[in-house]
């Protein structure tokens, strides 16, 4: 609430600060709930502050990821690991998982997909799956590492400051190979405890999923090409191996 | 001492003062208790939506299975503070127990029985449950565990619940103010406010929500879509109006808020642009959880006069002098209320 002090009462000096008996806890209580609010408002706050810092470049800010690393341990406990981005920067294509359950015993495979409202009812249990489609899509990393920084020329005399940009890049490289390590190992464990969840749902022996985008409608699309939601050309099934890049793309 | 000195020592004095009356002046639990009954319900059927569908969720050959939750909520250094207990539970009989207690635990919440115990319970349930079904989880669990977490820090229990009626009983029935659940209460506005603005920050970095594009993309995604809306695409302005309104009032929610004056004007925004995600999003749980941690900023006063139901059946003299009660009012005093204020205050 706002709280705004009698023009009277600001222009005299004799003013004085409300009387403490007006308040039930002592001083010393509310000086140490003050200290604890504040470190609980901070861990709120934080986590999405973060994540809003993060660009595009993959840079963030400093301040953010130091204080954030500080409150790691409260802010994971109390589930506060939020960045509150709904339907942000832009609503973008969602994202689904086709599958195929094939059996020993020649049966037909059983194919799939995911979020299915038909199958899926409750409503809840249907954002469920969707979810789990968007949580693996949103995991998914390229089973190639990132590219390492080129060597510099053997035969080449490297000045200091060419050793210290090489030094700087070998340690960028070095951050970004573990975490990639660290989430492909968390995408591939994802993937597998899908599929064992499909073979055991459906007695079979092996299961596939494959990452679906479905891409949203322009309005053009839909008022003057008469498209709907829902047609099959907005429907792109995504490839574990991002492909090459086209030689000469880029002369 | 000069000047300078002293206007500084005043300016200090009134904001220790401002906070202290922020946060340490005792509040009445009945907004609190309200949002127990409604928001334990959330979690009540959320819960049963897990333990209906236990195998599929949290079993052993669960879509994310236990291993893989635990890897998903560990860093790239290892550590790992996302603590659930249903890591370590793969058998169907004690999962199906743990789920039995946890909507146990949740139904006392809803009545108001052993509230103390049951709020800080849920609590945990709650944020195990979030913790463990990491991979599945949308905005609606991240307002269930605000609400749990917030319902566990204040007295909201001491009205409209089981153990109100039954220290009434034993003549024991005051309702009283108290400092845990005006903190609560505070707590729970600001996290409100944190979510809205930094939703309303992520917007403001899109184009879609300045071109006034945005609603349109968000009624024509087909996995959201609880009704086909796309016939709006023949009124651009109506959606671009949409998409203006909705990006300015979650940047500015955090401020507006606030003043007695927009309050009201805020708080109607959110039920009608959470009811919106609530009917046509396909997302009623989440829309719904969203209007309740809006009530937060409703006055208990205001809470208790609409629940008595004596603005029903009273005339417009009586609705009068009601409101002229206003300013009298010692309701938003600390002191103990000997029943329910009839008391109308306009938030």
């Amino acid at each position: 609430m706002t709280t705004r002090i009698p023009s009277t009462a600001m222009s005299s000096p004799e003013r004085k600060p409300a009387p403490e008996q007006s308040f039930t806890l002592p001083l010393g209580w509310r000086i140490g709930l003050s200290a604890l609010l504040l470190i609980h408002l901070l861990a709120v706050f934080l986590p999405p502050f973060q994540f809003a810092c993060r660009v595009g470049n993959g840079s963030s800010s400093p301040v953010a990821d130091e204080m954030v690393s500080w409150f790691r341990p409260y802010i994971a406990a109390l589930y506060l690991d939020h960045g509150y981005f709904f339907f942000a920067p832009n609503p973008g294509p969602t994202h689904l998982v086709d599958y195929k359950v094939e059996f020993a015993d020649g049966r037909e495979p059983v194919t799939g997909r995911f979020p299915d409202l038909a199958q899926h009812q409750p409503r809840l249990k249907y954002h469920r799956h969707f979810m789990i489609a968007e949580a693996l899509h949103n995991q998914y990393e390229p089973p190639t590492p990132p590219p390492e920084p080129s060597p510099p020329a053997l035969n080449v005399q490297q000045t200091d400051r060419e050793k210290k940009i090489q030094a700087q890049r070998k340690e960028t490289y070095q951050l970004a190979l573990t975490e990639w390590q660290h989430r492909r190992k968390q995408y591939e464990a994802m993937t597998k405890s899908l599929e064992e969840h499909l073979v055991k749902t459906h007695g079979g022996t092996k299961a596939t999923i494959t990452r679906v985008e479905h891409r949203l409608l322009n309005p053009f699309e839909v008022s003057d090409l008469g498209m709907v939601p829902s047609d099959p050309s907005t429907y792109t099934n995504l490839p574990e191996v991002p492909p090459a890049p086209v030689a000469g793309a880029n002369r | 001492m000069n000047a300078l000195a002293l206007a500084t020592q005043n300016w200090l004095a009134g904001i220790w003062d401002a906070w202290n009356r922020f946060w340490f002046k005792p509040a009445l639990p009945h907004t609190l208790a309200l949002l127990r009954i409604l928001g334990g319900g959330m979690l009540f059927y959320t819960q049963l939506i897990w333990t209906i569908n236990q195998g599929m969720f949290l079993g052993r050959e669960s879509w994310i299975n236990a291993p893989t939750a635990m890897l998903l909520n560990t860093a790239s250094d290892g550590q790992r503070y996302a603590w659930s207990y249903l890591y370590y539970v793969d058998s169907p009989a004690l999962l199906g127990l743990l789920n039995v207690a946890a909507l146990v635990v949740f139904a006392m919440l809803i009545v108001g029985y052993q509230t103390r115990v049951a709020a800080i319970l849920s609590c945990i349930i709650t944020i195990a449950h979030c913790h463990r079904l990491t991979g599945a989880l949308y905005g609606l669990d991240q307002i269930n565990a605000v609400i749990a977490t917030y319902l566990a820090v204040g007295n909201c229990g001491g009205v409209y619940s089981v153990d109100h009626w039954l220290a009434k009983r034993r003549g024991l029935g005051l309702i009283i103010p108290s400092v845990d659940t005006n903190i609560a209460t505070r707590l729970w506005q600001l996290h409100m406010c944190v979510i809205y603005l930094f939703g309303g920050i992520g917007k403001a970095r899109g184009e879609l929500w300045w071109d006034g594009s945005a609603c349109w993309f968000a009624i024509a995604c087909k996995e959201y879509q609880a009704f086909d809306l796309t016939f709006l695409v023949r009124y651009p302005w109506f959606l671009a109006t949409l998409t203006h309104i909705t990006l300015f009032w979650e940047v500015f929610y955090c401020f507006l808020v606030w003043p007695k004056l927009s309050r009201p004007i805020c708080i109607g925004l959110a039920v009608v642009v959470h009811l919106g995600i609530a009917l046509f999003l396909g997302m009623p749980t989440f829309g719904f959880m969203m209007i309740v941690g809006n009530m937060v900023f409703v006055y208990p006063e205001t809470v208790a006069a609409i629940l008595s139901l004596k603005w029903l059946s009273s005339s417009p003299a009586e609705a009068v002098s009601g409101t002229s009660l206003v300013e009298k009012s010692t309701a938003r005093k600390v002191k103990p209320v000997s029943e329910t204020p009839a008391i109308a205050m306009t938030p």
